[in-house]
């Protein structure tokens, strides 16, 4: 009974949230805003007043509708599932936002382990140890970035896991896209560049179950809202954030949406738009390339991507080799 | 190394129907090969596509109460396998711990669940975090940290326990 009653409440304020930003700006009928809801307008304003406490600026107008302005940098769960509502076929979003935690991968991961389904979201304010691969950190400064992690469970052979960083990198700058109108190029196989420096990344871990997968985390950091001494001096001429490259500063929540709904949208569509959406933005491919990787140092032309994703190398001696891993760098 | 320890590895080789076998431990290391043709040439034209387990140890066969009442037909005809072999279900590059400073996974002489994590195959920087998939105790890690490695590729050795 009682966990029941505070899952519909929490469903009822998401959907009256989720209202609110479909009409930012403008003001919604009382009574169809308590019928999106499922509740009575005598309750209206009682339901939204914490929203109206933590800092939305809702307003209400005494005979009048109700209206959402522009908020600040707040998020908050229920905004994120009103605004991001469940779909058919699609995993429903269950997201989880913290002030603080060491790495969202590793909160998403032990979920993973412990069960919970597809759809869990967890981002963090602050990471105090983000990563990226090989144990590599992220720099995840307090509210400036999204650092966020997706729990996934796709049907893929864990041969064909590298599907997901195409997927993913695709999906990260369509959101970038949808909230900025950037579109950034993507450096393989998943850095996304502006103008040459770097404004988000991607980390995946995926658990192989036979020739399965039982689950894959996608971690994505971007850069929102950093100013140049938000970055450490190591990676300062080699990052960027959406404030530095358009002087706007987006909240993380819309760029949380945004990236939602773009994994909706590539998730319910064929792998093979995802492929060529990336070759599109590819920064690399066609360009004679040099890539780090666990066979030694690799001069060629980048030509494309196979099925699976993995970048296909015509090296100096015209053989074309296969490359599922490795640091690229244009020449 | 001594003989005794090249021998079981000749062992397993055989037992598992592997053509190549690398070794690096210490100063020693180990490379052992068996060309096409030969006895080896049938077990290696093998079906491509291995299970995430090469050679299982089927648990109820081996318990004793059960083999001796279950009917002759599900016993595997391959049933007296000593030793399982974790192999990697891709196409990867290899690494035994989470970062270059941190401990390996596992150690041989440890003992793994079907749980345990044991190593790292990236591949299109998916990193996939291998689990044991059996029960037993590592024996001997098959393949190099850092090192590229092909579908079905042995990657550790595992006494059931």
């Amino acid at each position: 009974m009682e966990p029941a009653a505070a899952t519909s409440a929490r469903a009822r304020e998401a959907a009256l949230l989720g209202a609110l930003f479909a009409a930012k700006g403008q003001h919604l009928n009382r009574a169809d805003l308590a019928r999106v809801a499922g509740i009575s307008v005598a309750d209206l304003e009682s339901t939204l007043a914490p929203y109206l406490q933590a800092g939305y600026p809702i307003e209400f107008h005494p005979q009048g509708g109700i209206g959402l302005q522009e908020p600040p940098d707040i998020w908050c769960a229920e905004e994120i599932l009103g605004r991001c509502p469940a779909r058919e076929g699609l995993p429903a979003w269950e997201p989880l936002l913290l002030a603080e935690t060491a790495s969202t991968n590793d909160v998403a991961r032990e979920q993973a382990r412990k069960g919970l389904r597809a759809g869990f979201v967890v981002a963090a304010a602050r990471q105090t140890r983000g990563r990226g691969r090989l144990g590599r950190s992220w720099e995840s400064p307090t509210a400036c970035g999204l650092y966020v992690s997706l729990l996934l469970r796709p049907a893929l052979a864990a041969a064909e896991a590298g599907q997901l960083t195409i997927l993913s990198s695709v999906a990260a700058g369509d959101a970038v896209e949808a909230v900025s109108g950037l579109r950034p190029q993507i450096k393989w196989p998943n850095d996304l560049m502006v103008h040459g420096r770097k404004l988000a990344g991607l980390l995946i871990e995926a658990e192989p179950q036979g020739r399965g997968l039982a689950h894959a985390v996608v971690g994505i950091g971007i850069n929102v809202r950093h100013r140049a001494e938000d970055f450490s001096d190591e990676v300062r001429h080699l990052a960027t954030s959406l404030f530095l490259v358009t002087g706007q500063l987006y909240r993380r929540a819309d760029v949380l949406v945004a990236l939602l709904h773009a994994f909706e949208a590539r998730l319910s569509r064929p792998f093979a738009e995802a492929r060529e959406a990336w070759a599109a933005s590819s920064l690399t491919l066609g360009q004679q390339v040099t890539l780090t990787t666990v066979r030694g140092i690799k001069h060629g032309q980048a030509l494309g991507l196979d099925e699976s994703g993995a970048l296909l190398l015509r090296s100096d001696s015209g053989e074309i080799e296969t490359i599922t891993a490795g640091d690229m760098r244009a020449v | 190394m001594d003989l005794k320890e090249i021998k079981a590895v000749i062992d397993l080789m055989t037992k598992n129907g592997l053509s190549e076998f690398e070794l690096e431990k210490g100063d020693v290391k180990l490379k052992m090969k068996r060309g096409p043709g030969g006895e080896w040439a049938s077990s290696a034209s093998a079906p491509a596509p291995l299970p995430a387990i090469a050679a299982p140890a089927a648990p109820s066969a081996a318990a004793p109460a059960t083999a001796v009442s279950a009917p002759a037909a599900s016993t595997p005809a391959a049933a007296p396998v000593p030793g399982a072999m974790i192999v990697s279900p891709m196409v990867g590059t290899f690494y035994r711990s989470p970062s270059p400073d941190s401990a390996s996974y596992v150690e041989p002489g440890q003992e793994v669940t079907e749980e345990t994590v044991v190593c790292i195959i990236e591949a299109m920087k998916v990193m996939n975090e291998i689990k044991a998939e059996t029960r037993g105790v590592i024996v001997e890690v098959l393949a190099q940290n850092g090192k590229p490695v092909e579908f079905g590729k042995p990657l550790f050795s595992v006494r059931p326990t």
